[in-house]
């Protein structure tokens, strides 16, 4: 036959696998690592020795109770560690248990156990769903027992999950322990995962996928993080678990992953998503930064059978990818005959992932296993998944629907699957459900779609009309915020669907005429995810709501009324009226008033950053420089295609802030192709030496806001398949966060631009303007209040900081920065990371304590003044906004009196506390504190903690390898960044400081002081704090280099200023009509510092202005803070043809451009 | 057009399948001797596979 060499059929790679059963794999662990944890969750951790004790003791009760080899157990229980202790004792008694969770619908949970010849059912939930039940014994869980050998062969079943059936009844796929062992060892193989894994234990028992949550982990020594009911109900719950638990390997289904965002999950390096089709947008969003797998498997092959890696460059249909280790695909024609490759069939799998089949069904297990007629050993079965694919071009297989879903329109054989790719390439559609339903004229289809704003029916038509037969139109279409999903599996629900499509369809528009904002919006959230419009005594349960709506629900309430409430309250009083009294009585918050379509507006961090610009032209410490190495061809034009595709959707990227008398204001330009120099450095004779320097200073580049783009791109060629993409961007339109955006967004327009199909984005909710404008309506509303927070809590705290030196601090502040990093050592990082947990907080909380308290012990003052970073990206329309969404708050850190844990308490508090009140930007609270202002320092903080901690996100173009290139920073805009990070595994900081202050040799011993205190106290967190350890930090650190804690007094001593006369000089009453003018005041004296009298930054932006003009003299901002009333700066204008001091600062500017650098630590924005 | 033919096929594994009347058996498997429309032989597989655990798990068992 000569379609042999052309027919679809991939085979995964040979892997041997152990011949045992899995409860011999977790014995033989625990015998290796008995203290090591096994499972966790929160406070309650079951090391190895524990669950296999633990697990003895239930093997030992079963067999009391006549249970063991050959027999199936059922388990019962709540999602506590204890679950995983009753699933290890039934396979450690030899049997083979099936899942009975608790709290589902009980008839089908007691014929399940019937269907399944259960006799014992263990776990805390087993007597009260079964102590009734006659013929079953109800165990709870006993205590330890002495382990006992398993008497299990591995062709035993292991378990028996109960799948819901066509006809209705379930069916339960018979899972053996070579089934699942061989599994475990492919997908461990595969994703690398070993002792320290910790994976995400949120799979319901039910589902196949559970097998990897536990047998991974227990398998290799690793931990599973067990998720409780509630954690795994509010993605908010869900994605603090993951956070706190580090959470570092894990499956979990699109529809649940789309409500977590990947910036606050940074461990989560390893995820594997499937159970249904992974959206290309998903992909996308959760690619860069870890290994993205896609996972598909049938329960009847043991979970997953096929798998590949997923970037942000695969589109719609998404690839699944290729066989798993020991497995093989063939992609079949109804007669089960080779479809030529890249034809679409039906996918079959053959391996020893192969269930024995369906308990008591044998014909459905004789249908649905058949000859394989393809492989090489005979006998062999081959399962048929009845899913459509096709194998794509590079060879991965590609899901394009359900084979068993055809139906009749019109007469014409309709495969429901076929319509759904098509709709989901749809520009602006991200998910698609296509359902027939018995219409008027017959069967009819139904589309649902997300998001809730995809095209409407004309875009959809004008898509679809050319791609599908008229009758493959649909009929109707339902957009929806999200598709409804199966409580137990995360899957999508289609008997949901059809009902829904069967019901009258509710609009969004049917709404009473009567409600208020708050009912409305309750109400047009409710119909989106629940389908019908509720009456007031509607019950969510009632109306098909699962703990999966829920989360949504709560997630919608969250993200489009800033509202918080509870999963718990759905269920406990569940009518639609007291959801609306609930989110009526939850606290109001920022997301009002959000409005759309706003001219270009600076925001008050704008404003800030516009400011300090003017203060120092000539540095870049504000800069962010990102640079990754390409390997493989570079389409230049369609790179710079790709950079105007991006500037044309987030338009901050062309602003132009000019300013007119003073007043900085925002214009935008309108799209031009963006410039992309090729510096070609193949012929350099130290091309790696001359790259350095070159990203250096292009990392240093002095943008002018005023007349060109904030931003720069310049791409340096070292060979004809290598290069080096690097872009340099003004912080005030950008920030840490909009780093993964611009990657995302570069990805899929380069992809464009090289003419691949890639599907279009929905246009942006929001603009970077609509934040300003909504900013400065939310800090009108808050400020009073907030500023009251902040001059309160503030009220007493020390106002400058500084630590130990080596150099007088320059009379004007300069920029220059390194750079410098510690990690914690292995002992010290589990101490700490054991106390956040004990504490019920972050990593950061203890880090900041420390660093306290090592200031403590540095200056011998009990508090100080730190600087914290907060994202103002409050609400879900900004999440993909490029710009400058960060503030900068002061954080009062207090040490002393105090043992450790109480220390890191407080940090804790203080780290949350500081978030909340985001009304009354620094400048605000710096004025209404009354510091002074001081050429010198960064007014109030002068040294930043910044615990935002964003995974380097990766970029990722189309046919290229791209690999970070580290940058240095171009700057340092306080004396001392402090970053939390996390590098291979562990805790650690990373610093930039400036070298005008400190010796990098001071630094580094104080980063490696601080690593050890914070490992001390960490390990003894009881003892009074200042007793731990008192020999840190070293002299060295401790003690300035002498002479250096002065200011430097560059300036010649002044001439006394002119004293006691009543007569103003021309000069002097020029300045002081001026302040006047600007100030709003009748008066002001010749003495008044400018900043006691209602003056601030931007006030003084506009006095240069007027000054400037009037004087037509070159006057810089600086010279007015350095001579902050109107007799001094009149003085120094006057008499002013010699400034040693500001030409001293030119100097060192020039001399900081110039100067090497140290190698730094791996590139790291700045906040 | 008539409906297709099926047989009862077995391995040595004893597990059993259904496989097209007009197409070579694969390797390994045997026909029982039934034969008839699909839904016939599922049917005749219900009645005669009545130990579905593998042969080779069965006979270490006893």
């Amino acid at each position: 036959m000569t379609d042999t060499l052309t027919v679809s059929a991939v085979h995964g790679p040979d892997l041997l696998w152990p011949d045992a059963t899995l409860a011999d794999l977790i014995t033989a662990q625990a015998a290796r690592t008995p203290d090591a944890v096994a499972v966790r969750q929160w406070d309650t951790r079951l090391t190895y020795r524990q669950l296999v004790d633990r697990a003895a003791g239930v093997a030992a009760a079963l067999r009391e109770h006549g249970a063991g080899r050959g027999d199936r157990v059922g388990v019962c229980g709540a999602r506590t560690p204890d679950l995983v202790v009753a699933v290890v004792g039934v396979l450690l008694a030899g049997a083979a248990y099936v899942p009975l969770e608790p709290g589902g619908p009980r008839a089908r949970l007691r014929g399940i156990a019937r269907d399944a010849g259960v006799r014992v059912v263990v776990g805390d939930g087993a007597a009260a769903e079964f102590g009734d039940e006659p013929g079953v014994t109800a165990l709870g869980l006993p205590g330890p027992a002495l382990l006992a050998p398993c008497p299990a062969r591995p062709g035993d079943p292991a378990y028996v999950l109960f799948t819901s059936g066509s006809t209705g009844r379930p069916k339960g796929v018979l899972t053996t322990h070579r089934n699942a062992v061989e599994f475990v060892t492919g997908v461990s193989a595969l994703t690398g995962a070993d002792a320290s894994v910790r994976s995400l234990g949120i799979a319901s028992l039910g589902f196949d996928a559970a097998t990897m949550d536990l047998f991974v982990p227990l398998t290799l020594g690793g931990a599973v993080q067990l998720l409780g009911a509630d954690d795994r109900a509010d993605p908010v719950r869900l994605a603090r678990f993951v956070a706190e638990h580090e959470v570092t390997w894990g499956f979990i289904t699109p529809t649940v992953l789309a409500l977590l965002d990947p910036a606050g999950l940074p461990s989560w390096r390893v995820l594997l998503c499937g159970g249904e089709a992974v959206p290309a947008e998903l992909a996308a969003r959760w690619a860069p930064g870890r290994r993205f797998l896609n996972g598909y498997g049938p329960t009847e092959t043991t979970v997953l059978a096929v798998t590949c890696d997923l970037t942000p460059a695969d589109t719609d249909p998404m690839p699944i990818g290729r066989p798993l280790p020991n497995h093989r695909a063939y992609v079949v024609d109804a007669d089960l005959r080779p479809v030529p490759a890249g034809e679409t069939g039906e996918l079959l799998i053959g391996g020893p992932g192969l269930a024995d089949g369906y308990l008591n069904r044998p014909g459905l297990t004789a249908e649905r296993f058949v000859p394989d007629p393809f492989g090489d050993v005979p006998g062999e079965r081959l399962y048929r998944t009845g899913d459509l694919v096709r194998q794509g071009p590079d060879g991965r297989i590609v899901y394009l629907g359900r084979a068993d879903r055809q139906v009749k329109v019109r007469g014409q054989r309709i495969e429901l699957g076929e319509i759904e790719a098509v709709l989901a390439a749809c520009p602006g559609v991200e998910r698609v459900a296509v359902e027939a339903v018995p219409g008027p004229a017959g069967a009819e289809l139904v589309a649902f779609l997300t998001p809730a704003g995809a095209p409407d029916d004309d875009g959809l038509r004008a898509y679809a009309a050319s791609r599908l037969t008229t009758a493959m139109l649909p009929a109707r279409t339902v957009r929806l915020d999200a598709l409804p999903v199966s409580a137990t599996t995360g899957k999508l629900d289609r008997p949901a669907l059809r009902e829904l499509a069967a019901a009258t369809p509710a609009t969004v528009d049917d709404v009473p005429a009567d409600d208020d904002r708050v009912t409305g919006a309750v109400r047009r959230i409710w119909t989106r995810l629940l389908g019908t419009a509720p009456a007031p005594d509607s019950d969510f349960l009632a109306a098909g709501g699962n703990s999966v709506a829920a989360m949504r629900l709560v997630a919608a309430l969250r993200a489009e009324l800033g509202r918080q409430v509870d999963t718990g309250v759905l269920f406990a009083d569940r009518t639609f009226a007291a959801l609306v009294d609930r989110v009526r009585a939850a606290d109001p918050a920022d997301a009002d008033g959000l409005t759309t379509g706003n001219p270009p507006t600076l925001s008050p961090p704008q404003r800030r950053l516009w400011f300090m610009d003017q203060l120092a032209p000539s540095s870049a410490p504000y800069n962010i420089a990102v640079a990754h190495r390409l390997r493989g061809p570079l389409d230049v034009t369609a790179l710079g295609a790709a950079l105007r595709a991006v500037a044309e959707r987030h338009d901050v990227l062309r602003w132009r802030i000019p300013c007119n008398g003073g007043v900085p204001y925002a214009v935008r330009e309108e799209p031009t192709d963006v410039a992309v120099p090729v510096i070609d450095l193949t012929g350099a004779a130290d091309p790696d030496g001359e790259l350095a320097g070159m990203l250096a200073a292009g990392a240093g580049h002095a943008f002018d806001l005023a007349t060109g783009p904030p931003w720069q791109v310049t791409v340096y060629r070292l060979a004809a398949q290598e290069h080096v993409l690097a872009v340099t961007l003004h912080h005030a339109v950008f920030d840490g966060w909009s780093e993964a955006l611009l990657y995302d967004e570069l990805a899929l327009a380069y992809a464009r631009a090289l003419g691949r199909s890639v599907p279009g984005r929905p246009p942006l909710p929001a603009t970077y303007a609509d934040y300003a404008v909504w900013r400065a309506d939310r800090d009108r509303r808050r400020g009073e209040t907030d500023l009251a927070w902040w001059t309160a809590h503030l009220a007493g705290a020390p106002t400058a900081l500084d630590l130990p030196r080596d150099r007088p601090r320059p009379a004007v502040q300069t920029y220059a920065g390194a750079e410098a990093a510690v990690r914690l050592d292995e002992t010290a990082d589990r101490a700490v990371r054991d106390l956040a947990t004990r504490r019920g907080t972050t990593v950061a909380a203890v880090l900041l304590a420390a660093f306290g308290e090592l200031l403590r012990r540095v200056t011998g003052g009990d508090e100080h003044v730190l600087g914290a970073i907060v994202a103002d990206r409050r609400l879900a329309a900004f999440d993909e906004v490029i710009g400058f969404f960060i503030d900068t708050v002061p954080v009062r850190v207090r040490s002393g009196g105090a043992s450790f844990a109480e220390q890191v308490d407080r940090a804790a508090a203080e780290l949350h506390d500081v978030t909340a009140h985001p009304g009354a930007p620094l400048e605000r609270i710096v004025e209404a504190l009354g510091v002074g202002r001081d050429t010198s320092r960064a007014p109030l903080v002068q040294v930043l903690f910044n615990v935002l901690n964003f995974v380097a996100p990766r970029l990722t173009l189309t046919g290229l390898a791209a690999e970070p290139v580290p940058v240095p920073k171009p700057g340092s805009p306080f004396d001392l960044t402090v970053y939390v990070v996390e590098r291979d595994g562990r805790a650690g900081v990373e610093v930039v400081h400036n070298p005008d202050l400190f010796t990098g040799e001071r630094i580094t011993a104080l980063l490696a002081d601080l690593a050890d205190l914070v490992g001390a106290l960490a390990a003894d967190p009881d003892a009074p704090a200042a007793e731990v350890a008192p020999e840190l930090p070293r002299p060295a650190v401790r003690v300035a280099a002498l002479g250096a804690m002065s200011v430097a007094t560059a300036e010649p001593a002044r001439a006394p200023l002119p004293a006691g006369s009543d007569a103003l000089t021309a000069t002097e009453e020029l300045i002081a009509g001026i302040w006047r003018d600007v100030l709003g005041r009748d008066a002001v004296g010749v003495s008044d510092n400018f900043f006691d009298i209602g003056g601030h930054s931007m006030a003084l932006a506009a006095v240069h202005a007027r000054l400037t003009e009037a004087t037509g003299r070159s006057i810089t901002m600086l010279d007015l803070f350095r001579h902050p009333t109107v007799r001094a700066l009149a003085a120094s204008l006057d008499g002013a043809a010699d400034r040693p001091e500001l030409a001293r600062a030119a100097m060192r500017a020039a001399a900081r451009r110039g100067r090497a650098r140290r190698t730094p630590p791996p590139r790291r924005p700045h906040p | 057009m008539a409906e297709p033919r099926f047989l009862v096929v077995r391995n040595d594994e004893e597990q059993y399948s259904i496989w097209s009347a007009d197409r070579d058996l694969p390797a390994g498997w045997h026909d029982t001797g039934f034969a008839g429309s699909r839904e016939e032989c599922l049917a005749h597989v219900d009645e005669v596979w009545t130990d579905m655990r593998p042969r080779s798990v069965r006979e270490a068992l006893s």
